[in-house]
């Protein structure tokens, strides 16, 4: 191995963990992404000085770790801090998982395979609620910017 | 009538309210109550001091540096260290006053709890010198 294939290998380490910083909030990326990368690549040269390749990879095994909950924990942050774009998006992702569950499960009792009818009556129950949520967010954002349009 | 002055007290944060602090918050003040550093030093400060024990990757320092940044426990440093050490593209931190009580009661709350292990035999009482 040349010398410098390891730091070859720290140096793409390094644009690969820039990469994926892109999976935490962009205000937190801006602000401390450089600094991060930088901590990244230091740890990374210590690692393969001291474990060799293993070392490195079991450090990108935690720094991955790491990097996951750190993405989570920013966009929790921001909807915490009452982000309303965040709000929005979380919003619609929720009427969109209810709602299609509520018409698949509707299909799929009614059309596609017929059940008892003990057991259809349990769906349709199941069924109704994923509506009511669908319908109840939507009535609930609709009040809301109703409201905030009449101050 | 006479007019009452009135002039704004400044309200001094209680540094109870923010404890209990996360490991990695209070390792942080640890690692900072001796001087500023730059992120990597406070990593290595903390992996030495705890023999490796605790180990804190990029995201959860810069995580708990920026909500310690916003209490106002810590703050970006002006001052940059000797030239011939001095790390152009590295950020220093430094601790606050309020950083330092907020560390001093959270190292009290610890060592009562402490204590109260001792108490219950969890953990052996020092033995006098």
């Amino acid at each position: 191995m040349s010398r410098q294939t390891p730091e070859k290998i720290v140096a793409v380490s390094h644009r690969l963990y820039l990469l994926l910083l892109g999976a935490c909030r962009s205000e937190f990326r801006l602000r401390f992404g450089r600094e991060m990368g930088q901590v990244f690549r230091d740890r990374c040269r210590e690692a393969r000085r001291r474990g060799g390749l293993i070392g490195l990879a079991l450090w990108w095994v935690r720094a991955l770790s790491d990097l996951a909950g750190t993405a989570v924990a920013t966009h929790v942050n921001a909807v915490e801090q009452g982000d309303v774009e965040m709000k929005r998006i979380l919003r619609i992702a929720t009427q969109g998982i209810f709602g299609s569950a509520g018409i698949l499960l509707l299909f799929y009792t009614m059309v596609k395979r017929p059940m008892p009818h003990w057991n259809a009556g349990v769906l349709l129950c199941v069924v109704i609620a994923c509506l009511s949520v669908t319908l109840g967010l939507t009535w609930a954002a609709a009040f809301r910017e109703n409201g905030r349009t009449q101050k | 009538m006479r007019k009452r002055k009135i002039t704004a007290k400044k309200v001094e944060p209680d540094p109870e309210a923010l404890l209990p602090l996360t490991p990695a918050m209070f390792e942080i003040l640890v690692a900072l109550a001796d001087g500023e550093r730059h992120g990597y030093a406070i990593m290595q400060e903390v992996d030495a001091r705890t023999e490796g024990k605790m180990r804190i990757g990029p995201g959860t320092l810069y995580r708990s540096i920026q909500r310690l940044m916003e209490d106002g426990l810590i703050t970006e440093s002006d001052e940059r260290p000797a030239l011939e050490m001095d790390d152009e593209r590295r950020r220093y931190y430094r601790i606050t006053d309020f950083g330092y009580r907020v560390a001093v009661a959270e190292a009290r709350r610890l060592a009562e709890l402490v204590a109260t292990a001792q108490a219950k035999k969890l953990l052996p009482k020092p033995r006098a010198r």
